[in-house]
């Protein structure tokens, strides 16, 4: 019997797991095979959709992958960077004013999405009514096309600061946890500043660093909300990774089929990410 | 034997109570119910919805025990079309729903409407069948059959400011003739060489604008250039390549001039018609005649608020667009249709032709200023006091039908990209028109390139 409980308190999650997961999965391998559209049926069409895309029939998709990585590649570095550093600086600060400037830097995290993306939408409006435009006005300079001239970087800077807050509490609770003596013992032995950082703190808290590392990654290969408010990944799929190219075959498009065969490659590719940072960060032999 | 007889007895006794119940429950069944889905998008095409229900009264007064339900969305096509989607394939489908033309070869083809060529060609209804505008009934049809009944033309056209021209030094007389669709001088080149004018004299900050993302404007665009996208033979789409050369060189032309923002398709909604109504652009080309009343009811200019009738007669005017080979007034039909799995269709048409009759299509073209489908219409007082509606009626002599066809959405998708590309100078011309061709090849299948 003692056995059997602790997969009875388990069953409730693998029955979710199962419902929200695994069935939609099977479904979306079985949609990627057929031509299915807005009417939810679709005929057998074997491995039509996944040609289409790797053989780069379809002209957009090397672009699509390469903003894929370009996103993810800024994004990531942006949230564990920042995060990192603001965790350090505000643990080193002391609890009352450390949990200060966390409240503050948590704002984002707590603004509803529709807000954040439309301060970012105004802030870049490529008009004299956005917030930089109004600010190069009064300095004399000509107005610029943000959203035209850099929407890959707005979109990463959207997404990468509001994956900041995160990153920055659980990175501050992993820096408050390291045993006081140690950095003491380091500094007793000559080290000072980013080299006990780099040296002693990171490494203590490798862990949750790279938890981190691989729950944003997936985030940022998964959503695409503020990317589809904030430029609607354009222009010319400038600003477009692959989660917002399945949402608008699959959904604007309604090419369910081809729609799902991306997805799949979005699936696997979380898949590979997975097991690829697993072995990187040394996760399987910490846990 | 007793035992036998007994059995026989329950039996035939059991018979005649079910049949009785049976009896019973068709005595008792109740009203019929009939369910209709209708949708904006936003707020302000809710006659949509309310011409049903006052159709549903009208046939309850004449005896019918009818219970009636529509929900009318304020939600985007693409959310709408999902749900009814899903609700199809469940079962849940309402019994009536409104929609664009655009999806009706879609919904046809997928067999989850129904043709109603039974119904609107049946002797009893010719003479409603011929008071439908010219060219209405086609924008609803799939291969040969009729699919909706035709509530309303959303009537694209261009928006002009009387009040910078006048400055310009027109006059009201001249504004009226030059933007006269009769009149042989009203083209492109006379546009743009006013929007010039305009720009130079400081009057504007910009000669056009037009509408952000995938929408209907690029039809228009194409139409203005003599575009095809269906072809009539197969039923196939066409990339029609010279048109959309000339198109795609024209809004690079306005661009390099300086008549049009490189970054048009990242505008908001709400500075958009903001420099519309503000009178900051000289020409908007991505609206449609439904706007007059939305700068009614919207607060987009930011000293006068809602705008008055009086101010938008005074300050701004509707066109067609000068296409060339002509004035073009491109023209989307709003239907309504009967879902397919609908048990009660006759009575849905009986409903549908009550909601589409001339007062009630007045009421909704009064409501939403889009032109109306019937030429009956024009006859009813209350529409006759609308001048501005009478300039629609005008404008729609030139009526051309919106394209048809299952993959119209990824055509209006990849041409918005490449016209950013064009627009941002991302793409040249020539990639445009690649990137056009080697996107429709493998987004629609069986595309014709011509």
């Amino acid at each position: 019997m003692k056995r059997i409980v602790p997969y009875l308190f388990l069953l409730p999650l693998i029955l979710l797991i199962l419902l929200f997961y695994i069935i939609p999965v099977l479904s979306t391998i079985y949609i990627s095979v057929t031509d299915m559209g807005r009417s939810l049926r679709g005929d057998f069409v074997g491995l039509k959709n996944f040609t289409r895309m790797f053989s780069m029939e379809d002209p957009v998709m090397s672009r699509i992958l390469l903003n894929t990585l370009l996103y993810l590649g800024g994004a990531l570095v942006i949230t564990i960077v920042g995060g990192l550093l603001l965790a350090n600086a505000t643990t080193s600060l002391g609890n009352r004013a450390g949990g200060f400037f966390r409240l503050i830097w948590f704002l984002p995290r707590a603004t509803p999405p529709v807000v954040w993306a439309f301060l970012w939408i105004w802030a870049f409006d490529p008009t004299k009514f956005g917030l930089l435009n109004m600010i190069l006005q009064h300095l004399n300079i000509p107005e610029k096309s943000w959203m035209s001239l850099y929407p890959m970087l707005i979109v990463i800077l959207a997404n990468g600061v509001l994956g900041i807050p995160y990153t920055m509490t659980i990175l501050s609770a992993a820096l408050g946890n390291i045993p006081a003596e140690i950095i003491e013992a380091a500094r007793i032995d000559g080290a000072k500043g980013w080299r006990i950082t780099i040296r002693i703190k990171i490494p203590l808290i490798w862990w949750p660093l790279s938890f981190l590392t691989i729950w944003h990654t997936l985030s940022f290969l998964t959503t695409f909300q503020y990317i589809l408010m904030i430029t609607g990944g354009g222009p010319f799929y400038a600003s477009t990774p692959l989660a917002l190219y399945t949402y608008s075959k699959a959904f604007q498009n309604m090419e369910l089929g081809y729609g799902s065969a991306l997805a799949l490659v979005l699936i696997l590719l979380s898949m590979i990410i997975i097991l690829t940072f697993r072995k990187l960060l040394g996760l399987k032999k910490e846990a | 034997m007793k035992k036998l007889f007994c059995t026989l007895v329950i039996f035939l006794l059991s018979g005649l109570i079910l049949f009785a119940a049976g009896e019973q429950e068709e005595v008792k069944k109740g009203p019929v119910a009939i369910k209709a889905m209708t949708i904006g998008p936003g707020p302000v095409p809710v006659t949509r919805a309310k011409n049903l229900e006052t159709a549903a009264e009208q046939l309850k007064a004449e005896g019918l025990d009818l219970e009636f339900e529509v929900t009318f969305s304020t939600q985007k096509f693409g959310p709408y079309r999902t749900s009814f989607s899903l609700a199809f394939s469940s079962g849940a489908a309402s019994d009536i729903l409104s929609e664009d033309q655009d999806i009706i070869p879609e919904y046809a083809e997928e067999g989850m409407i129904l043709p109603l060529d039974s119904y609107v060609k049946a002797s009893g209804w010719q003479d409603n069948y011929r008071d439908f505008l010219p060219g209405l009934w086609d924008a609803v049809s799939w291969k040969g059959k009729i699919y909706g009944i035709p509530i309303e033309g959303v009537v694209n056209c261009l928006y002009y400011r009387k009040d910078v021209l006048k400055k310009l030094g027109m006059s009201d007389a001249e504004i009226e003739r030059t933007f006269s669709p009769e009149n042989k001088e009203f083209t492109l080149d006379k546009l743009v060489e006013l929007a010039k004018k305009a720009k130079k004299a400081g009057l504007v900050e910009w000669g056009f604008t037009h509408r952000k993302g995938a929408g209907d404007y690029w039809f228009n665009s194409v139409m203005m250039f003599g575009g095809e996208f269906v072809d009539k033979a197969t039923g196939n789409m066409v990339i029609d390549t010279e048109a959309l050369r000339k198109d795609f060189e024209f809004h690079k032309m306005l661009v390099d001039e300086g008549l049009l923002p490189a970054d048009m398709g990242s505008w908001d909604w709400k500075v958009i018609h903001k420099y519309s109504v503000e009178g900051r652009t000289l020409f908007w080309i991505g609206g449609h005649s439904g706007q007059w009343k939305e700068y009614q009811q919207k607060a987009y200019h930011a000293e006068l608020g809602t705008l008055s009738e009086g101010y938008l007669q005074k300050n701004m005017g509707i066109a067609p667009f000068p296409g060339i080979k002509g004035p073009v007034t491109p023209v989307k039909v709003h239907a309504y249709t009967i879902v397919s799995k609908t048990k009660n269709p006759d009575l849905c048409f009986d409903l549908i032709a009550k909601a589409v009759s001339p007062d009630l299509l007045a009421r909704h073209s009064i409501t939403t200023f889009r032109g109306p489908t019937r030429k009956a219409v024009a006859d009813q007082p209350d529409f006759k006091a609308q001048e501005y509606l009478t300039k629609v009626i005008e404008i729609m002599k030139y009526a051309r039908a919106f394209p048809k066809h299952p993959a119209l959405g990824a055509y209006k998708s990849m041409i918005f990209e490449a016209m950013s590309g064009i627009e941002t100078g991302r793409l040249t011309v020539d990639k445009a028109v690649e990137f056009m061709i080697a996107k429709a090849k493998s987004d629609i299948p069986g595309v014709i390139i011509r």
